[in-house]
């Protein structure tokens, strides 16, 4: 058996080297493939639970370590007073205890790159342009790769009153995975290569007729 | 001297290793794709907690300002509506129900009641699709619950 010196044939060689071929082949674009997939898992993810910060942020407020850690920038929640823009896409908030020559105030609205932007003023320090939606600044085809899709803050209070009582809050954040692929339209590009998160939900004003 | 001798080894594989291997490869790609799909699976389930959990929230603080306005809870029957993981998801029914509870307990105080309003949104979701066995009772259920403290008439 050891002394045996006949070899492949050539044909025994292309049928094996091509086999071979074929079966990694195939196994590596499985092995991207599930890379893939497991990417656009995480990053759908990370779309959902930004999402969900910045409807918190708007809900509570927004802290940002080493900026203002001791001084909350108010959210809906403890607001006393509410103004909301003729098209529902930005919304400033007061709240009740200001000390005399002292302004505060927090303005959470939606840019035309699909970003939420916070502007505040709280007492003689205040934040300009912080981009609380996306933490991400990755662009694909020329847009940010995860961004607003929707935002609408509408008044719903139940009253008739000068002062908004109950708002309810919609969010709608889409990520794109990869670029537009030529030959896809609209609806084919948005199926294969985005997913989108929406939620929902009311803050009621407690303080609002203080 | 053994590595000449593995040089000049001409045996090949025997059928049953080749089987063999095949089996380890397919036995991890099966691994793979169950641990995708199990992936996806919980990807959809925390979106739709999160919908669920927002919802009721929201019906809480609507019956928060029901109560701080006329001192009632407003309506509270059975409500439903649609969970859409994505636009072209297949949507799925959830149903929100509320409990009403007024606690009069005299081993915690003689001078306080509260009643506990509790929101329960609850819906069925669509399993992993590798899953063995699918229970027709297996739904999913986000709770939230408020408590209205206020001075017991004696």
């Amino acid at each position: 058996m050891i002394n045996n010196q006949k070899g492949f044939t050539l044909t025994e060689l292309i049928a094996g080297v091509a086999l071979t071929t074929l079966l990694f082949a195939g196994f590596i674009m499985f092995l991207l493939q599930f890379y893939g997939n497991f990417k656009e898992i995480a990053e759908y993810n990370t779309l959902q639970h930004e999402l969900l910060e910045t409807i918190e942020a708007l809900r509570y407020g927004y802290v940002k370590q080493g900026v203002n850690d001791n001084e909350s920038i108010i959210g809906l929640l403890t607001a006393n007073n509410v103004n909301i823009a003729s098209n529902n896409k930005s919304v400033t908030i007061t709240p009740i205890v200001v000390k005399a020559g002292e302004r505060h105030w927090a303005s959470y609205s939606l840019s035309a790159k699909g970003e939420i932007i916070l502007n505040a003023v709280y007492g003689i320090k205040n934040i300009n342009g912080e981009v609380i939606f996306p933490k991400s600044k990755e662009v694909i085809d020329k847009n940010l790769k995860y961004k607003i899709t929707e935002f609408q803050i509408r008044n719903i209070s139940p009253f008739i009153s000068d002062k908004i009582s109950l708002v309810s809050i919609v969010i709608e954040g889409q990520v794109r995975f990869r670029p537009k692929q030529s030959g896809q339209n609209k609806v084919e590009d948005e199926r294969l290569n985005t997913k989108s998160a929406r939620f929902e939900t009311k803050v009621y004003i407690s303080n609002y007729d203080n | 001297m053994k590595i000449n001798n593995a040089l000049q080894n001409q045996k090949g594989s025997a059928l049953i290793e080749v089987l063999a291997a095949m089996g380890i490869l397919l036995f991890a790609i099966i691994g793979m794709m169950i641990s995708i799909s199990y992936a996806n699976y919980k990807s959809t389930l925390n979106y739709h907690y999160r919908v669920a959990l927002l919802r009721a929230e929201a019906e809480l603080q609507v019956i928060k300002l029901q109560h701080s306005s006329y001192g009632t809870f407003g309506n509270l029957g059975t409500q439903e509506f649609t969970i859409r993981s994505h636009s072209n998801a297949k949507p799925i029914k959830a149903t929100i129900f509320f409990d009403v509870l007024t606690v009069n307990d005299p081993q915690t105080t003689l001078k306080t009641s509260y009643t506990k309003i509790t929101a329960r949104v609850r819906w069925q979701e669509t399993p992993p699709m590798f899953s063995l066995y699918v229970s027709p009772n297996d739904y999913k259920e986000v709770v939230v619950r408020e408590d209205y403290f206020y001075e017991r008439v004696q």
